[in-house]
């Protein structure tokens, strides 16, 4: 037990299972409040010094427990979307970091499709802009699009694939600018951490940054919490719920070095990632009254398009989504619902050969030939909206993992809006390039981020959560993640998951 | 290969189980140089005894009695009293017969043309993958005269084999020096120039499969190549990269599966039969010895899902073929010596204690130092 750690045996006032975009911010609002807090992390804690650009290594900060990809647009999970340890996805986030479109809240009333959200973009600007200012995002003032703004760093610098969108975006008439982007650009000194260094350039965002120049939360809310006593404990699986003769959860089971454990509370937060939180509650049958739990899965629409260029793009080179454009958020031509935003691509190699053969479907010789292009390539990608469904989702499979939990199953298939957004997208950016002098153009078909499967409501019959986050079956129960959106919004999501985690921190200081 | 020396004397011990007609042991052994002793051994544990005695010995069987000698020289060789080689006379492996899984041991397999258990193309397939050190030579039957018509050849290739070093063949690229610069310079960390050493050690041609049978293994290794041809990136020997996707699939896993497909190392293994039966079907003969005009028509219809064949169903091999394109990219461009070909510089993004990350990131923007690749292509696509 560490110094600030409290008895399993005592009830504390809060356990958070997950220490991800959800979790953490949650956990530093109510340490700092007062209340005794535990917070449970399936994965290890890491020393940034020693995250390694080597792609095969740097999977140790990718979530590894199998789990199962099926529908007509199965997902690849892994390094491609989801990560562990103390801190989350966000430890290998790419850090891009748009404010989500005032528009996206709203996506039912303004189109008959979708869902709204039950409260609209003014009721999370003010935790947004905390969030912000909390963590340290860079990103050009002024900002061409939504409500005025002021970031705090300057952008990172341009690499090459930002410099060619730049060159096709303005032959186009497309406006783009450089991307709000997590990322510090000058020298922060924190009380609780120490000091975060500059970004460098160096393109190894997804493999974790290793001076903390990307704003994580473990380099930002989780050491305020250590500071105001959190007790945060790496290595420990939740793997069930205990409900006293009330109904109400009084404890927490999680296992850690193999041994089960048991840890009393008195309100539980689920903060573990869409999939994993709904297949807690799908394993323990908690909370699905309403039998949404799983459902209403989304991703974003990730198409990418790529090409080849004369003069070296070194595509590992720099931050590697340092430009945006918001010109899509409602495009006057769209045969489809919502928006995507889009961003400029550098990659690292494996990531992007994994791209080339997944999704190009190359091999033999022209595979070869085309790896051979790496120093000369560069890519376009976006973040669409996708619609919910209720047979996408999370189910629990009849194969068990090591800890003896049904590995989770997870059916996705693209309906015609998202498929429309995709040729869409595909024919706007094969534009930008073409315009942008690029060569062997080609697009890749893909889908990331795991949305969904808890959504919040104000009908308890349609909804997992109440707009607070709170489960409606169980008022000591509540979730704080990615999994309680009930649509999936175009912009990149960390950065709303950590405004709503404030949110939810003061509901559960106030209830 | 090093040749060395057969210590001297040597005994020849046939496995040869009496009222079984055998091969003409004697005549053999007179075609090998040195002439060995013969020693007939009727059952096997009078083989074991025979070797035990302490002189130098080879092991020979003929036919359905070859599965039993390879597990015999297993067994010696665990015991620590290994044959120095083996000789396998038109061997028949009976269907799922017991044989162990790898004889690290320069042997000879004299196979039969035709329509025979021991034709050389079964025999490829089935027998050789689990022979790593072995030589397959083929000579017209029937097989009860090989020895009157081609005793002399084959006592002659069996000399050879005697003379084998049988130490550990290595293979694979080496890393170039520019690039053995870069990884030794203070823009590499210490953890990634681990990481990097580790993997570049080579690979070896008696690599024994952790999660694949020998036979599956042999039908990746094939497959590999024309999945991603390495010529054009190493002029010498490529990266075995069908033994590095064994080893990664008898670790934990990436984190996901296509649901319709059986765990990563069980679809191995299926889909690589899968494709045997379809290549004997279709083109008549195993995946490993059809002409690669063949493997690349099978691989073709794995890719557009049309493979039809007992095993896997035509959708879950077009599934597996993408998880086997990515392996093999994954596999091959994260290897230090690919890198140093096409001039990738990702790993040399900042050393400790001071990460540099990268100064010059603009287009067409290089450092001095940063590697240019002999095998790198530019803009200009075929
Ligand atoms: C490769 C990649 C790139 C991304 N890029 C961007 C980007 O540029 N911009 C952006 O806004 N977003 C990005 N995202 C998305 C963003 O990281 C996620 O949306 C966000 O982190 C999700 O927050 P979360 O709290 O839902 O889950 P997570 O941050 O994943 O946190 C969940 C945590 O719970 C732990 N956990 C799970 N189950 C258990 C259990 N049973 N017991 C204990 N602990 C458990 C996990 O180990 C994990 O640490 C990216 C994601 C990935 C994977
Ligand atoms: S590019 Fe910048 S933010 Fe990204 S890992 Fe490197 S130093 Fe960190």
């Amino acid at each position: 037990m560490s110094a600030a750690g409290f008895d399993n045996r005592e009830a504390v006032d809060v356990v958070v299972i997950g220490t991800g975009a959800g979790g953490a911010p949650l956990i530093a609002e109510l340490a700092q409040a007062g209340r005794s807090v535990v917070a449970l992390e399936a994965g290890p804690s890491f020393e940034p010094k020693r995250f390694t650009p080597d792609e095969p290594t740097a999977s140790e900060i990718y979530w590894l427990h199998e789990r199962l990809s099926g529908g007509e647009t199965p997902q690849a999970f892994g390094g491609n979307n989801s990560g562990t340890g103390v801190g989350g996805s966000l430890l290998h986030y790419g850090a891009f970091m748009p404010r989500m479109d005032p528009r996206d809240f709203t996506l039912h009333s303004e189109t008959g499709k979708g869902v709204d959200w039950p409260f609209g973009a003014d009721e999370l600007m003010p935790w947004i802009a905390r969030v912000e200012a909390e963590i340290g995002v860079s990103g050009p003032t002024p900002y061409p699009w939504g409500v005025p703004r002021t970031y705090a760093y300057a952008p990172p610098t341009r690499n090459a694939p930002a410099q060619i969108m730049a060159r096709g975006c303005e032959t186009l008439g497309i406006t783009c600018k450089d991307a709000p982007a997590a990322v510090i650009t000058a020298e922060r000194d924190q009380p609780e951490f120490g000091v975060r260094h500059a970004c460098v350039n160096c393109g190894a965002c997804h493999q974790g940054c290793r001076n903390d120049a990307k704003s994580g939360v473990h380099n930002t809310y989780l050491p305020v919490a250590r500071a105001h006593g959190a007790d945060i404990r790496p290595g420990c699986m939740a793997t069930g719920i205990v409900l006293d003769g009330r109904g109400r959860v009084e404890a927490v089971i999680y296992v850690e070095g193999g041994v089960e454990k048991r840890q009393a509370c008195r309100a539980l937060v689920l903060a573990a990632g869409a999939v994993e939180t709904a297949r807690l509650l799908l394993h323990t049958g908690l909370a699905n009254s309403s039998d949404q739990v799983g459902r209403n899965y989304m991703t974003h629409v990730s198409t990418q398009v790529w090409g080849t260029f004369d003069e070296e793009t070194r595509p590992n080179h720099g931050y590697p989504s340092a430009l945006i454009t918001e010109d899509m958020m409602r495009p006057a031509d769209a045969d489809f619902v919502g928006g995507y935003l889009m961003q400029s691509l550098g990659m690292m190699p494996a990531t992007w050969g994994s791209l080339v053969a997944r999704a190009r479907g190359l091999w033999g010789p022209g595979l070869t030939r085309y790896l051979r292009h790496y120093n000369h390539v560069a890519g376009l990608g976006i973040n669409g909206e996708c619609l919910p469904r209720p047979e996408n989702r999370v189910t629990l499979s009849a194969e068990r993992d090591a800890m003896g939990l049904p590995k989770p199953r997870i059916d996705h298939s693209y309906g015609p809006n998202e498929i429309a957004m995709h040729n869409h997208a595909t024919r706007v950016m094969t534009r930008i390039w073409e315009a942008a002098g690029a060569r062997d153009i080609w697009a890749a078909d893909r889908a990331a981020h795991m949305i969904g499967t808890c959504r919040m409501g104000t009908d308890a019959s349609t909804s997992v959560v109440d707009p607070h986050g709170r489960s409606h079956d169980i008022d000591n129960l509540w979730i704080c993640d990615h999994s309680i959106f009930p649509s999936a919004a175009a912009a990149n999501p960390a950065l709303t998951i950590m405004a709503l985690s404030l949110r939810t921190a003061q509901a559960i200081q106030q209830s | 290969m090093a040749a060395s020396e057969p210590a001297l004397p040597l005994t020849l011990i046939c496995l040869q189980p009496a009222g079984r007609r055998g091969p003409d042991w004697g005549t053999l052994a007179a075609h090998i140089s040195p002439n060995p002793m013969l020693h007939l051994a009727e059952t096997v544990e009078a083989a074991r005894a025979a070797a035990a005695n302490g002189d130098a010995f080879a092991l020979a069987a003929a036919g359905a009695d070859a599965a039993a000698a390879m597990i015999l020289t297993d067994k010696l060789i665990e015991a620590g009293i290994a044959p120095r080689a083996l000789l396998l006379l038109a061997p028949v492996m009976a269907q799922g017969a017991a044989r162990p899984d790898m004889v690290g041991l320069p042997t000879l397999v004299v196979a039969v043309h035709g329509e025979t258990p021991s034709s050389p193309e079964t025999l490829r397939a089935r027998l050789m993958p689990h022979l790593p050190y072995g030589r397959l030579l083929a000579h017209d039957g029937p097989d009860d005269t090989l020895i009157l018509r081609h005793g002399k050849a084959i006592g002659a290739a069996f000399s050879e084999i005697l003379m084998t070093d049988t130490g550990p063949i290595e293979t694979g690229p080496a890393i170039d020096p520019a690039f053995a610069a870069l990884l030794a310079s203070d823009h590499v960390s210490q953890r990634t120039r681990e990481v990097m050493e580790q993997r570049a050690k080579p690979d070896f041609q008696a690599y024994a499969p952790k999660a694949l049978t020998p036979e599956a293994l042999a039908i990746l290794r094939a497959a590999t190549l024309r999945v991603l041809p390495q010529e054009g990136v190493f002029d010498t020997d490529p990266i075995d990269l069908a033994a590095r996707i064994d080893t990664r699939l008898a670790t934990t896993g990436d984190g996901w599966r296509f649901a319709e497909l059986p765990p990563d190392a069980q679809a191995y293994e299926q889909a690589l039969h899968t494709l045997d039966r379809a290549a004997m079907a279709r083109n008549g003969g195993p995946f490993v010895v059809v002409d690669a005009a063949a493997q690349d028509d099978l691989l073709t219809r794995a890719s557009d899902g049309t493979l039809e064949a007992e095993g896997l169903s035509a959708a879950q091999m077009q599934l597996w073929f993408t998880d086997l394109r990515a392996d093999c990219v994954q596999t091959f461009i994260t290897h230090p010596a690919t890198m140093g070909r096409l001039g990738i510089d990702s790993i040399a993004n900042g050393g400790d204690p001071v990460h540099q990350g990268f100064a010059e990131i603009g287009l067409g923007q290089r450092a001095d130092w940063e590697p240019t690749g002999r095998a790198s292509l530019g803009g200009d696509v075929a």
